[in-house]
């Protein structure tokens, strides 16, 4: 659950869900991921440790550079997690969507076999 | 089945609270009614992984009890209950809801757990459908935290928007 924890206070901001969305299509160091955002270095490098507590990004080696990757395994874990619950209510209504469609056929004015 | 699926949405609301929203083609009073009389309940309220629900009590009133449980094809039974609140025929529906962790040892006449999950429903009528919404309210927000764990105002559900898009990328 700590790790639960980590990851939905790490994706609570916005920009830090973007980096996400940056980094999902290639690795970026901290000057590439510091152009589309319009934010100073020593920011997006805030950002960027606490996506790397929670586990959600690595700092990778390519030559002198230090580009960061995506993590994607606790991503799914906290999605895994929410989408549990609301598959079970998504399930339930689906039933319930073919009850009511059953009812209305039913109960609607004139004449219904028994 | 139909066409266009109403689908769930979930949204954040404060720090303790998590809202359901979700269409249905019909008037409220059948909405209503299937969310309240046993024998239309037992129809779709399946549980968790394929238990179904079986045994249903409901005392329909302010302070009235009511107690679901479900159970599996080996006879293992778990469920909720809890006391209804507010009963308005047929707009809403509130009432705490508690979780019987082990049925050796739940007694249904114990009083309350003080920190019981609020639930409340609403139907409204919108045209020819119901939109139901469906407010959780945790009463220890340790719960509502974990799911939401977060200091941002924005919509939990922009967040699960995003993530689903992030996911589908990813491929």
């Amino acid at each position: 659950m700590q790790t639960l924890d980590a990851t939905f206070s790490a994706l609570a901001d916005p920009t830090r869900r973007a980096i996400l969305m940056h980094l999902a299509k290639k690795d970026l160091t901290v000057m590439e991921l510091t152009k589309p955002f319009q934010m100073s270095q020593p920011a997006i490098s805030k950002h960027l440790k606490i996506l790397e507590e929670a586990g959600l990004i690595t700092t990778t080696r390519r030559a002198q550079e230090r580009p960061r990757r995506l993590q994607t395994a606790p991503l799914k874990e906290a999605v895994d997690w929410m989408e549990k619950y609301r598959q079970i209510w998504e399930k339930r209504y689906q039933a319930l969507d073919g009850l009511l469609e059953e009812l209305q056929n039913i109960q609607p004015k004139g004449v219904r076999k028994k | 089945m139909n066409s266009k699926q109403n689908v769930v949405k979930m949204i954040r609301k404060g720090d303790t609270e998590v809202v359901f929203q979700r269409y249905f083609d019909a008037p409220r009073e059948l909405v209503f009614d299937c969310h309240t009389k046993p024998e239309l309940m037992r129809r779709w309220l399946i549980g968790p992984e394929g238990m179904v629900l079986d045994t249903c009590e409901q005392d329909l009133r302010v302070g009235g009890k009511y107690l679901y449980l479900y159970a599996d094809e080996k006879g293992n039974k778990s469920g909720v209950y809890g006391t209804f609140r507010e009963v308005v025929v047929p707009e809403t529906l509130s009432n705490t809801e508690n979780y019987i962790m082990d049925m050796e040892t739940f007694d249904a006449n114990a009083p309350e757990d003080p920190n019981a999950t609020f639930e409340s429903r609403t139907f409204t009528t919108e045209g020819k459908r119901t939109l139901m919404t469906h407010l959780c309210r945790y009463a220890s927000p340790d719960i509502c935290k974990m799911m939401v764990e977060s200091g941002a105002a924005d919509g939990m559900a922009e967040c699960y928007l995003e993530l689903d898009r992030l996911l589908g990328e990813m491929g």
